[in-house]
This record gives C-alpha cells, sequence and structure tokens, in this order.
C-alpha cells in the first residue's frame, strides 16, 4: 500500500506527455522545497511525482533583445547569480536576496514558486511588478498567460492539469527604479507578512508609470492598479504618497492568520508602499 | 520511462555507491540515515526549517529533507564526514573545537557543511555576512555568537584561536 | 598559585565527536532486530475515545502491534518525579482514554521501519465524543466547565508570606500596581525527543534517553511497569540540547513498555510538531504585582498573585507555583511580601520546566513592574535597583538561609559601565521612524537544591596503572562542556593534563547516584564532589607513595603529576609508576569515591542590559546591543560559560519578541513548526558582550557557581524594559510582537 507514484521524464515531450496521461493524479516535483513539508504534513497523497527536475529544456536564463526568459526551473540562486537579473531585473534579484534561506534558495524553483499559488510567494510579487508572462504548455501547444491572471485562489491556479510552466518572461526593466520589501518578523527564514515591489519609469522627479504588486494581502499575490493610476504622472511628494497609501488599502482583502492580523498587514500595506517608492527613488 | 511504485536508485554518499529500492516519496535526509547508515546528518524538523540535515548535492548546498532521494538518483552526496578531506573542513571542525561552537552538537554537521560552501563562496566575508549566510541553520545552545567567531578565524587564517 | 586547568577556556572533551559527525545520538542508534515506534496522537482539545480501529494498521505488512490504552497497564504516574518515593499527584497513563488537549497519546505503532509505523498510524480509525475545551484558566475554573480530571480543573493553590503586607498598604506613599503575562513557549532543543529501549530475557530493560535524570526514569519506569529497580538500566544518551524539555520521564516509560511487550529493541522518535506539542513546554502564566514604595524608591511591601496554565496534565505544575514564589525572595530586599500562585488544569500542551523553572516567568513580572516604580517615580532603573538589591550573606527571607556571596550589585556596576547606561540614557530620542531603547534587568537563580530536596552526588575516581583515570559520575553533560570541567576540577587538584581523565556519565546500573542533572547544580554540587573525589585519591597516592619512599607522606611533595621525597625531585616517581607499583607491592587498588552533599543554598545572580531599535511604522524590534553580567564566584572554563550566556540570551531575546505557542480558544495549536514557532537565527542576534564577576562562593569547587539556567533569566524583561523605554510604553505582555507594539502605538 503506497499512495505514492514516481516517473522521470527525460524531455519536455514525455514530461507533457505524462501529464496528459495522468491528468490531475500528477504533481510535478521540482526543488520540492514544497512538496516534500507537504508530504510530511500529509497535506500531499495519492499521486504521481513527475520528477522534472533534469529537465535541461527548463533551465537555464536567457536575455533575447528586450526580453528576459527565465527557465521554470531555474533557481533562486541562480537569479542571484545572474548578471541581467541584477542589473536589467533588479526588483527581482532584491526579492531572491531574501527568500527563504541561502540553502533553500539553491533548490527553490521559480516556476515551483509560481506554480504553488502561495499569496505570500516572494518570486511571484517582484515578477508581478515586471509584468511577466508565463509559458504553459501542454501536449497540443502553448499558451502564455499574463501572471496577474495565473492565479485563482491561495495555492490555486490557471493551469489544467496536463499543462506545465515551462518559463516565464518580461521586458528588461533597465530604465526604472524598483524597489521589492519582504516584512517578515525576521530577516529571512520566515514568510512574509506583506510584500511589495514597485517598478517605476521616471522622467525627472516625474512618475511616468508605476507597477506595484503584493504579496500576502489578498488570497492570490495582486497588482495595485487604482493606486498606480493614482500615481502615474505625479510628481512624488509626501501628500501623493500619503494619498496613494491610503488608496491601496481599498485595494486588498488581507486575511488573519498565525502570522498577522488584518489589521496590522493593511497598515503594513500603506507604509511599506511608501517606503518602496521612497527607497525606490532614493 | 514509466510509471514506479517504488525506485531502484544509486547514490554516492562520500565516495561510497549505495544503491536501494526506496519509496518515491522518501527524502534524501532519510535515505542518507536509514539506507546509507550516514547518521550525521541530522533531522531537527524534517520539514526545511531548521538546517541540520544540511549536505552538499552534486555541489549545491542543500537541506537533505527537502530533497526526493529519487532525485538524488546517480549524484555525489558529500556529508560533514566526506567533506573532512578537505583543508577547509578540517579546519572548520578545528575551529568549532576550539572556539568552544558546540555545545550540543546536535546541528554541528549541518552547519559545518553550510559554513564550508560559504566559504568557498566568499573567503573574506564581514560577521554579518556569516550571519547571513547560516540563516538557514537554527541553533539553540549557543547563540550563535561561538559559530560566527570560528568561521570568521578560518576565514581570517586563524584557526587555532 | 596560579591556576593551571581552571579558569581556562578548554575545548569540550566531546567536540571532535560532534564535529566529525561520529556523536551517535538516540535517533542514530540501531539494535538488531530493533523495531520503531510511532505515536497517534489526538487532533481534539477534549474528547472521549467512543471507539478506536486498529484493524486496517495491524493488517498492513510490516507492522507487529498497535496499542491502545486497553492495552496498556492501568498505572498513573507522574512524569515529572525525579527520585525515588518522591509524592506527587499522578495523573498520566502510557495511553489515554481520553484526550485532554490536541496532542494527547491515544495509540502506539510498533513496525519493522520507522516508514511503516507513520503510514499505519494513519489508518488508525478514532471516533471522538467531543466536550467543551477549556483553553485558558480563567475560563476553565469557571461553573459549569466540564472537569478535565476528575477533581476538577483547579489543580492547587500555594501562598508563601514575609512580614505583614496588608499592614503596608493603607499608608505607603506610592502603590503600583501591573498585570503581567509570560507565553507558553518551546524549549526548541534540536534533538526532537527520543528514546530506546530493549529487554534481556531476564526481565531487565535497559533504556538509553537523552535524558537529564536517570534515577528519575528508573523510579518512573519501574512503577509503571512494576519492576525492581534493579531490573530497569537507564543510560544517559548524548542528548542534543534540552533545556528542561528532556528533564522529565516523557517517552521512556511507553518505550519500555512496547520493548518488553513485543520481546524487541523499540525506538521512539519523535517530530517536531510531536516535540512541540505532546513534550513539556514553559509554563504561561498571569501574574498582577503590587508594590508600595516610598518616593525615594525604597521597596516597602510586595505582593504577587499568579495564575499558572497546567495545561492538561499534573506534571510539575504543583511544584512550579511553589519555585516561582520562592525565587521571587531573594532578589530585592522587601520587608513584606506576599506571593499567591493557583495552578489551573486546561486543555493544552502540558506545561513543564523550561530553563530556570519560573525564574525567567517571575522576573519578566519584577522586572518589567521595577521599571514601570522607576518611571513612576522619575528614577533611573539602575539607581532603583541599587537602593533595593539584596546584599552579600543576605538571609532569604522565606527560609533563613544565606544566599550566599551574592554579588548582584557588582553585576549591576559593572553592566552599567560597559554598556555605557549613562551616556546612553542622556542621548536625546532620536525622532522619525526608528526609537532607541534601553532597558536592563536583574535576576537570580539557585545553583543546588539544598534544604528543598535531597542535593547529594556520588562519585568514584581510579587511577589505571599508566596514570590515566577514570571519574565515574551520574551526571548528565547536556552539552555545555560538563565533563570538560569535572575534567579541569580533577586535574587541577592532581596536577595533571586533563586529557588524562576520561569522565563517565549518568547509568544506573554502571554509574553513581546523582538526583539528576537540574537546577544549575552540576558545577557546584558535582563539581564540589570532583574536587573532593580527587583529593581523596590524592592522599591514596601520597600515603601509598609514602610507604614506597619508605616516609611519612608530609615529607612528600608533588608536581606536574609526580611524587618525590622533599629535596629529591631528581628521584620523582610517577603518578602512574606509584600506582603501578603499589598495586604489586602492597595489594591495593587506586580508586576511590565519596559522596557530596551541598550544605548551603547559594543563589547565582546577573543584570542584563539591552539596547533597542523599534521600528514605529512597524513595530518591529531589533536589539542592537546586549551586556550579560554574571555573578559566576568562578568560572571553571570561562568559554563554556560565555557559550551558555549567549545561548541563554539567545532564548531570552525569543521570549521577549517572538516565541509562543498559540493555541486558539477551541485548543487547536496554531504555530506547530518552526515555520511559525519562531526561534531567533543567526542574523537576528546582536553581539553579546558577557562580563564575569568572579569574587568565589565557598562550597563550590574553586569558589564557582552555576550559570546554566541563570543565563537566560534577565534577559527577557531587559529587552521589554528597552522597548518600553524606546516608546514610553508599559508594555506587559510577552513576547512583544510588531502587531502588539504597532496597535499600543496607534492607541497614543
Amino acid at each position: 500500500m503506497n499512495s505514492f507514484a514516481y516517473i522521470k521524464p527525460r524531455t519536455k515531450e514525455e514530461a507533457l506527455s505524462v501529464l496528459h496521461e495522468l491528468g490531475a493524479r500528477a504533481k510535478i516535483a521540482a526543488g520540492c522545497t514544497n512538496v516534500l513539508p507537504d508530504i510530511k504534513a500529509k497535506k500531499l497523497a495519492d499521486c504521481v511525482l513527475v520528477d522534472i527536475s533534469s529537465l535541461a529544456e527548463l533551465k537555464g536564463i536567457k536575455v533575447t533583445g528586450e526580453t528576459i526568459t527565465l527557465g521554470s526551473l531555474v533557481t533562486i540562486s541562480e537569479l542571484l547569480e545572474s548578471e541581467a537579473v541584477a542589473s536589467d531585473a533588479a526588483v527581482l534579484w532584491q526579492a531572491a536576496k531574501v527568500f527563504a534561506d541561502p540553502l533553500t534558495r539553491n533548490r527553490a524553483t521559480i516556476g515551483g514558486n509560481l506554480a504553488n499559488a502561495s499569496p505570500a510567494g516572494d518570486g511571484i510579487v517582484p515578477l508581478m511588478a515586471l509584468g511577466a508572462i508565463v509559458t504553459v504548455e501542454n501536449v497540443n501547444g502553448k499558451r502564455e498567460i499574463p501572471l496577474e491572471d495565473l492565479f485563482t485562489g491561495p495555492g490555486q491556479n490557471a493551469l489544467k492539469p496536463d499543462e506545465l510552466i515551462t518559463a516565464v518572461s518580461f521586458a528588461r526593466a533597465t530604465n526604472t527604479k524598483s524597489n521589492f520589501i519582504k516584512f517578515g518578523l525576521r530577516k529571512s527564514m520566515a514568510i512574509s507578512l506583506v510584500s511589495i515591489a514597485v517598478v517605476m519609469e521616471t522622467n525627472g522627479d516625474k512618475l511616468d508609470r508605476i507597477r506595484i504588486a503584493l504579496g500576502a494581502l489578498a488570497p492570490t499575490p495582486v497588482r495595485a492598479k487604482k493606486t498606480e493610476e493614482l500615481l502615474a504622472g505625479k510628481q512624488i511628494g509626501p501628500e501623493v504618497l500619503e494619498q496613494a497609501s491610503e488608496l491601496i488599502k481599498t485595494e486588498v482583502e488581507p486575511i488573519t492568520d498565525v502570522r498577522a492580523s488584518r489589521e496590522y498587514r493593511l497598515h503594513l500595506t500603506g507604509v511599506l508602499l511608501k517606503r518602496a517608492i521612497e527607497t525606490a527613488l532614493a | 520511462m514509466e510509471i514506479m511504485n517504488e525506485v531502484k536508485v544509486t547514490i554516492n554518499v562520500n565516495g561510497q555507491q549505495v544503491t536501494a529500492t526506496v519509496a518515491p516519496e522518501e527524502s534524501l535526509l532519510d535515505f542518507l540515515r536509514n539506507r546509507a547508515g550516514a547518521t550525521e546528518v541530522k533531522c531537527g524538523c524534517n520539514k526545511g526549517d531548521c538546517g541540520t540535515c544540511t549536505v552538499v548535492l552534486d555541489g549545491q548546498t542543500v537541506k537533505s529533507c527537502l530533497v526526493l532521494a529519487a532525485q538524488a538518483d546517480n549524484k555525489q552526496v558529500l556529508t560533514v564526514k566526506g567533506l573532512e578531506k578537505e583543508q577547509l573542513m578540517q579546519d572548520l571542525q578545528v575551529s568549532f573545537a576550539n572556539h568552544g561552537a558546540v555545545q550540543c552538537g546536535f546541528c554541528t554537521p549541518g552547519m559545518l557543511v553550510t559554513a564550508k560552501t560559504f566559504l568557498e563562496k566568499n573567503p573574506q566575508p564581514s560577521r554579518q555576512e556569516i550571519r547571513e549566510a547560516l540563516s538557514g541553520n537554527l541553533c539553540r545552545c549557543t547563540g550563535y555568537q561561538k559559530i560566527v567567531d570560528a568561521v570568521a578565524a578560518v576565514a581570517a587564517g586563524k584557526n587555532d584561536k | 598559585m596560579a591556576l593551571k586547568y581552571v579558569g581556562h577556556s578548554l575545548p569540550s572533551k566531546d567536540a571532535i565527536l560532534k564535529v566529525t559527525g561520529q556523536m551517535f545520538y538516540t535517533g542514530d542508534m540501531q539494535l538488531a532486530n530493533m523495531l520503531y515506534a510511532k505515536l497517534l496522537l489526538s487532533p481534539v482539545a477534549h474528547g472521549l475515545i467512543k471507539k478506536i480501529d486498529t484493524t486496517a494498521a495491524e493488517n498492513m505488512a510490516g507492522v507487529v502491534k498497535v496499542f491502545t490504552y486497553a492495552d496498556v497497564p492501568k498505572v498513573p504516574y507522574n512524569s515529572y518525579i525525579w527520585y525515588f518515593g518522591q509524592d506527587e499527584p499522578k495523573t498520566e497513563y502510557l495511553l489515554s482514554d481520553k484526550a485532554r488537549f490536541v496532542g494527547d497519546r491515544i495509540a502506539v505503532v510498533v513496525a519493522e521501519s520507522a516508514a511503516i509505523a507513520a503510514r499505519a498510524v494513519r489508518a488508525i480509525k478514532v471516533e471522538y465524543e467531543e466536550l467543551p475545551a477549556a483553553t485558558n484558566p480563567f475560563e476553565a475554573l469557571q461553573g459549569g466547565q466540564v472537569a478535565i480530571h476528575p477533581g476538577g480543573n483547579l489543580l492547587d493553590e500555594v501562598e508563601f508570606q514575609v512580614g505583614d503586607p496588608e499592614q503596608v498598604w493603607p499608608g505607603a506613599e506610592v502603590v503600583i500596581t501591573d498585570t503581567i503575562t509570560t507565553p507558553r513557549t518551546h524549549h526548541a532543543a534540536m534533538e526532537t525527543h527520543a528514546c530506546l529501549a530493549a529487554c534481556s530475557p531476564d526481565g531487565q530493560v535497559t533504556i538509553w534517553s537523552p535524558c537529564q535524570g536517570v534515577y528519575g526514569v528508573r523510579a518512573n519506569v519501574a512503577e509503571v511497569l512494576k519492576l525492581p529497580l534493579n531490573k530497569v538500566r537507564v543510560i544517559k544518551a548524548p542528548v542534543g540540547g534540552s533545556f528542561g524539555g528532556k528533564q522529565e520521564t516523557l517517552l521512556e516509560p511507553l518505550t519500555a513498555f512496547l520493548a518488553r511487550a513485543t520481546g524487541r529493541p523499540v525506538l521512539l522518535v519523535l517530530d517536531r510538531r510531536e516535540t512541540i506539542l505532546a513534550t513539556r513546554t514553559r509554563t504561561a502564566t498571569k501574574s498582577v504585582i503590587k508594590s508600595a514604595v516610598t518616593a525615594d524608591g525604597t521597596l516597602l511591601a510586595r505582593d504577587i498573585e499568579t495564575v499558572i496554565d497546567a495545561g492538561a496534565y499534573t506534571a510539575n505544575s504543583r511544584v512550579i507555583a511553589r519555585a516561582m514564589g520562592k525565587k521571587h525572595f531573594r532578589l530585592y530586599r522587601i520587608p513584606h511580601m506576599h506571593y499567591k500562585a493557583t495552578a489551573v488544569y486546561t486543555n493544552t500542551p502540558v506545561a513543564g520546566g523550561h530553563r530556570a523553572w519560573g525564574s525567567p516567568q517571575v522576573c519578566a513580572v519584577t522586572e518589567i513592574h521595577m521599571d514601570h516604580i522607576a518611571r513612576q517615580l522619575g528614577l533611573d532603573p539602575v539607581e532603583l535597583r541599587l537602593k533595593n538589591l539584596v546584599q552579600p550573606y543576605d538571609r532569604d527571607p522565606l527560609s533563613g538561609h544565606s544566599l550566599g556571596n551574592a554579588r548582584v550589585r557588582d553585576c549591576l556596576h559593572t553592566g552599567a559601565r560597559e554598556f555605557g547606561w549613562w551616556q546612553k540614557r542622556e542621548r536625546p530620542q532620536k525622532n522619525g521612524r526608528f526609537r532607541r531603547g534601553i532597558g536592563v534587568a536583574c535576576g537570580s537563580h539557585p545553583i543546588s537544591y539544598f534544604s528543598a530536596h535531597q542535593d547529594l552526588t556520588s562519585m568514584s575516581l581510579k587511577m589505571h596503572e599508566d596514570g590515566s583515570l577514570t571519574l565515574n559520575t551520574g551526571l548528565h553533560d547536556m552539552g555545555c562542556g560538563l565533563t570538560t570541567a569535572l575534567a579541569q576540577i580533577v586535574a587541577e587538584e592532581l596536577e595533571i593534563d586533563p586529557s588524562l581523565i576520561n569522565v563517565m556519565e549518568a547509568d544506573t546500573e554502571r554509574g553513581l547516584y546523582d538526583i539528576g542533572t537540574y537546577a544549575s547544580r552540576n558545577t557546584y554540587v558535582g563539581g564540589a564532589c570532583a574536587l573532593k573525589v580527587a583529593r581523596k585519591l590524592k592522599e591514596l597516592l601520597l600515603q601509598q607513595a609514602a610507604i614506597l619512599f619508605k616516609t611519612t607522606p608530609e615529607y612528600l611533595a608533588t608536581g606536574a603529576g609526580k611524587i618525590w621525597v622533599k629535596g629529591q625531585e631528581t628521584q620523582s616517581r610517577s603518578y602512574g609508576e606509584i600506582v603501578a607499583a603499589a598495586m604489586l607491592q602492597n595489594q591495593v587498588d587506586f580508586i576511590v569515591s565519596t559522596t557530596h552533599r551541598s550544605a548551603a543554598l547559594p543563589v547565582a545572580y546577573a543584570a542584563h542590559f539591552a539596547e533597542v531599535e523599534v521600528d514605529i511604522e512597524t513595530g518591529l524590534v531589533q536589539v542592537v546591543d546586549f551586556v550579560a553580567v554574571h555573578d559566576v564566584g568562578k568560572a571553571i572554563n570561562p568559554g563554556f560559560v560565555e557559550g551558555q550566556i549567549h545561548g541563554g540570551v539567545q532564548m531570552g531575546i525569543g521570549y521577549a519578541l517572538y516565541e509562543e505557542i498559540k493555541i486558539t480558544p477551541e485548543g487547536r495549536p496554531l504555530n506547530d513548526s518552526f515555520k511559525d514557532y519562531f526561534v531567533v537565527n543567526a542574523p537576528e542576534m546582536p553581539e553579546v558582550r558577557v562580563f564575569l564577576v568572579e569574587k568565589g562562593e565557598a562550597g563550590g569547587p574553586f569558589g564557582a557557581k552555576g550559570v546554566g539556567e541563570i543565563a537566560t533569566v534577565p534577559a527577557a524583561p531587559a529587552v521589554a524594559n528597552a522597548v518600553n523605554n524606546a516608546l514610553g510604553t508599559n508594555f506587559c505582555d510577552l513576547p512583544l510582537t510588531p502587531a502588539k507594539i504597532l496597535a499600543r502605538l496607534k492607541q497614543g
């Protein structure tokens, strides 16, 4: 009696056909930083572990023209070591720097972080602020999903059972100012109580465009679009920041859990928005 | 390629090929302790929260409770014992002992593995960088201070205190 | 004469085993034919067991047997009992027939592998009839609550008094009252609980346990299994951290029973969740403290009424209620004091001792309150304490015994200087996002059981024919370096290198008696015994050498492990030569033994100073500086002392800011893993500056006191006081989480 089975496809095509065959019985195993704790906590059972960890097609960071593409098996440590990420996706690099702890970063993959769909996913929030597009594939072909449409609820994503995240890509954010703040009770090895990523295009002291993504403030990571609109085209000063930090609280729906209360998370949202923008501009 | 209810794996543990048939969900930690006799790899939480089970897997420092044994098939694992062949690990071991970085000793094998791979990447760290590097390894006895002392001493080339 | 080994930071004797991964902890042990046990813990906080179906589990391949309450002896015991014949209420059984908290032991599977046992546990089906749960003591005491035990939910009440505080209140210039709460915490030793038991055909059961008291374990196991004491052998295994978490007899009776029932060795290793929920926790308390004080800060009277959450079983709560009270009488000179404690059963994880047995709680209560008094009176917190602290050789007003060379004032002076207290006090507060604050707290903790319980320990010391030695003890090294420290003491007395001395730890069959490694008594009591037994061996050596040299001992001189007739150093003989010759010629064995009883109740003291930075926009607190000054009498091994203090401060910062096992009103635990139960990790720890006051304690070896528990006692209130200083608040409820701080700041 064993509720788990295992299969290790040798190519992406094999992996897709396995998923096609197994459908909902499949559970992708890559870095396993969530899969194994879920198995131990009995949150996961009766499934076939589809080990994609050695699929070369899903590895590597590619820069093509103005686009950076991360294979879904790129680890958080690889993000930290990537010059392209450090210079052209600073917000993602900053998030990688505070992701879990140094050991977990060696295993956790960006694809796994997206698939896991945690409302607090520290990989998701910066990618959302970068306007990332997720490539998912099944035996019939591939489709692209804007990251902000990927999630349907806590731990739930819009993937069909036979689909696999193969890559995530975004435009190089060369002429932008950005910042990621993770607020946890410890500097590392802490799950975010609230996280925020901002990516801004500025013109002198005017803010042309801003993307704001938030973690742990709603059933899924979210963009704060009303606040983005409010700030777009504005000169950034204390007054407008104050306005924005009030408005942003209306865009989120935090819950109370063991880590923090709804009220506390709401308060942090405003504080962190100001800090993120101020730090990015500094 | 087939769906398997159990998986035959061969993992090189500290230079020894160890072959066993494992359950799909078996962790590398369980493999190391129960099948390879590598009891120097400790289990403090089994959920990736404490770092006592830290080993080097094909050159990467990992928490072995967060790796499937099946995923380590045909790979090389080095525990604190396997790393002992290297001078840097020996220096760290001596430094930990001499600086009082070891109390109950349960976190020690994992701490040493993390410290060793960290110093390879960053040979001249600040104390704060050492602290950040060890942030995934918990210790309840030492308050970390003498562990940081021991790592800093090796970095400074002063192992004998 | 300068000391050669004592007072030096030698490395721990077992460090080499630990850094090379060759130390075998209980969970690493393997015996032929060994079975693995796994517990089924209750998922309900309070409920009657209507039905347990173990069929599916028992039918699984590799499962040997599943045990429930119906299969185990119906003998109640108290896990806390640590010496034979100790009389305490017994409310616990090997397996429960009623679930009293989430984590109660309901069933246990024994199987051929740990994986099979884990799978089988999931196949056990239990039907519960849920009962209303009482999860805080106040609720549990209300009428109409379902009784957790037949006698009701009130476990015990106790009162102590000196003088007559009631007379003081009406005329007092100032009376200040605070309500202070301390959380339920997890010991968080990195090694989870484990036990290995095997039985031999003659019925003797052998138990390997990372425990703190083999004789207490033996007493409990013998009682539950109805065995003579000599049929229970308990061997202390390497301890991967305890901090009191492994001091009670938790897994041993059940594991021993399983080994006897199956006839095979059985290993039981808990996982982290089980260790958090199903072992012991630091007792949560809520106290009302009231002090009468003159305008210039002299304490006149004090009253503390505390309510103790015992959790679901008796364990040590009756006793900790008393311990907390007694400890409170030993820090300040207060002529009129009253203490009352009420211990209450609740449907929550069981409370027990956790590093300093009530001292962290009562210290948090008095020291946070002291700072409140200082603020009210406009006095400096250091000055207020200096006005009231005990003096060396004051008497404990409750017991009448001397506090010994109580050097808490020296600690406070040294700490204030090294911390830069006065300079930091005068620094203007910063405006803006970060506020700095400084805090101080003093603490006390006894270092023996003198006058409270038996407080004896026995040792034997054998010198072999080559001059090497074996010191046999009944003590338990928990990683703090005890065996090395004992070797240093013996080495100093015999003038030989400590590496020549093996130190054996507790084993009820092969070792000697000791009441247990509790109460920070290892150095003060155990170390004194080691010194005594070394002196005795030296006497024997001199006596036998005198026969060999054809003289009398007073004409002999010793040094560097040699003996010679005064004036004839060139004809010296080594200890080994003397032993070998005397064994041959005089038919003498070089083994001596002794029993040491403590003869006083000295107290260890400390003063901790913390500086914090509080982010007033988020409530996050960072400890940026920490000074810990300890009255240790004499540090046998200063490195070990510092190490324990560093660890104690880490635990205390956690107690102040992060750590709490959270239980919902329905009794559901919210943080049963290190993911959400935060212990302080390396980046959060400040560099702790340790200073030692070494003024000697009569009765301690070379003047040494203990340090293991006092190390953590004042740390949390020092941090809390620093936060209150930074914010002008009077926070009284640990831990001071960012959300709590922010909520208070928003109130204005």
